[in-house]
């Protein structure tokens, strides 16, 4: 095991914010047996919470670090930073969320990490609120990821708020409106896909998954097929019986992990 | 302020280690050039972890004070003097090997002299000055902060004593003239003609150590090293020092 967790005050958003960073241990990176230089190129896995979880989350719900220092056999450095509830968004009455994810921290981590900034070594996964930003991410810099994966994710902002009023009114501070009156505005996926798709860039690869028994089940069958019409091939799975909860997150990422196009130790080194 | 605690299995100790990381602030680290980092080897005295210099001492605020692109790295020690026992763990090659080349691999450092500096109090006082003279390759400067930098006197006087110092030093005579031993790296980085260390000597004239400190950094002195000895008035084994001297470390490396 391998983790380093930081705190530092965020230039961008002004207040004490924690990182969560997961390394190969010292044997993944078999350093008592080579004299060999030190100089590596970590690829990168952004890994993304849900709403109410921050940075220790997948740590501490799932077995990912197990995964990464044991199952895997090839180095992978991962990130899992916190943006409370923020959807990843520069909230309209708050913080800049978004901004500080995709300016600071990937800036952060080159100066301080030995990470690739290559966009085949780069990828962003998350779980609920962190699969719609994985793809908002994704969308809006789709010349920096290469794959991009939602388990269970918060695809449709608005349908996702209609008819739960309770619901619907959370994060009115981050859209500026209620969620069901999202539909057509920055914050809607489906404008970021189309933007994404209208740019005429390369489009990361899409994974996609989801249970059976999540209610948002049908919104992300409704995203895949979305995206499909528009051209764009998605690896979409779905797991009969389970619901929006860590034992399909669990399974999740240990099967992502695995299908990641990872390069070996020696591929790495500078 | 950044600070990090990193948590990692050694395969040279077999468990899992825990080191604290400081680290620049990241309002004045995006504000300048992107550099390599400086690192300075940080460590603490006998009972403490790695919690010990964050938490009892102002280090994390005085490097952001500094705006140095540095990397502080204090690993745990807890009794083990930066020693690989003759029974038992190697600590010695954990904290000077394997830790670096782990570091080195993960982090935008590359060790390279001018920018690797080692400092502690205490027993730490004597793994700084271990670490600096038997790889004077490596390092540019070493710092004791009231160091039991005197360890033939501490071995000699200790070995029959205290349960742990024969599995972790042997006897005497395997320990005079080691790599352990502090005075045999003094000379013999002079005799086979090694890059020489810059060092620091400091130590409270209310501690009992003062007088170690002041035979050590003569001794070197009188062998051609540069030194420098601080004696603080009044000062004692505590805290109040320790903090004084790592502001001024961090303010006024080379």
């Amino acid at each position: 095991m391998a983790v380093l967790e930081l705190t530092y005050r965020s230039h961008v958003l002004d207040f004490d914010q924690n990182l969560l960073v997961m390394f190969p241990d010292p044997s993944g990176l078999k350093l008592s047996e080579s004299d060999k230089g030190t100089d590596f190129e970590f690829p990168v896995l952004y890994l993304l919470h849900g709403y109410s979880d921050d940075h220790t989350s997948w740590l501490r719900r799932s077995s990912v670090e197990r995964y990464l220092t044991e199952d895997l056999k090839k180095p992978l450095v991962i990130v899992c930073p916190s943006v409370q509830n923020s959807f990843y968004s520069d909230m309209v009455y708050g913080w800049k969320y978004f901004k500080y994810l995709t300016e600071e921290v990937p800036e952060l981590l080159k100066r301080w990490i030995k990470i690739s900034t290559r966009r085949e070594d780069t990828f962003v996964a998350g779980l609920s609120m962190g699969g719609y930003g994985a793809y908002k991410l994704a969308f809006t810099y789709p010349e920096r990821f290469s794959i991009a994966a939602s388990f269970s994710g918060a695809l449709d902002l608005a349908e996702s708020g209609r008819g739960n009023p309770d619901k619907d009114v959370k994060c009115s501070d981050v859209f500026g409106m209620k969620r069901s009156e999202t539909d057509g505005t920055e914050f809607d996926l489906k404008v970021m896909l189309q933007k994404a798709v209208d740019s005429g860039k390369e489009l990361p690869k899409f994974y996609l998954s989801c249970g059976t028994k999540d209610p948002l089940y049908r919104i992300d069958l409704g995203f895949r097929d979305l995206m499909e019409k528009k051209g764009i091939k998605v690896n979409y799975s779905e797991t009969e019986g389970l619901a929006h909860e860590w034992k399909f997150w669990d399974q999740e990422i240990e099967k992502f992990l695995k299908v990641l196009p990872l390069k070996s130790l020696e591929e790495i080194r500078r | 302020m950044s600070l990090g605690r990193f948590y990692f299995y050694s395969d040279v100790l077999h468990s899992s280690q825990m080191v604290s990381i400081a680290l620049q602030e990241p309002k004045i680290l995006l504000n300048q050039e992107p550099s390599e980092m400086e690192i300075l080897y940080l460590l603490h005295g006998a009972q403490g972890s790695s919690h010990s210099w964050p938490s009892s001492s102002n280090v994390e605020r005085f490097l952001y004070e500094s705006e140095r692109n540095m990397m502080i790295v204090m690993p745990t020690m807890k009794t083990n003097y930066y020693q690989d026992h003759k029974i038992g763990d190697r600590y010695y090659t954990y904290v000077a090997e394997e830790l670096p080349k782990y570091i080195e691999s993960l982090f935008n450092v590359t060790h390279k002299r001018e920018n690797t500096y080692v400092a502690g109090l205490s027993m730490g006082g004597y793994g700084a000055m271990k670490l600096a003279l038997r790889n004077p390759e490596k390092f540019c400067f070493g710092a004791s902060f009231s160091g039991a930098v005197d360890m033939r006197k501490l071995v000699k006087n200790r070995i029959d004593d205290n349960p742990r110092y024969r599995p972790m030093f042997g006897s005497y005579e395997e320990f005079e003239n080691s790599e352990d031993d502090l005075e045999y790296l003094l000379e013999r980085n002079v005799k086979e003609g090694r890059p020489l260390p810059k060092l620091y000597v400091s130590c409270g004239t209310a501690d009992g150590l003062l007088d170690s400190s002041i035979y050590f950094a003569d001794k070197a002195k009188s062998l051609g090293y540069e030194v420098k000895l601080h004696k603080e008035k009044m000062l004692g084994h505590g805290w109040r020092f320790w903090d004084l001297e790592v502001e001024k470390l961090i303010r006024t490396l080379i």
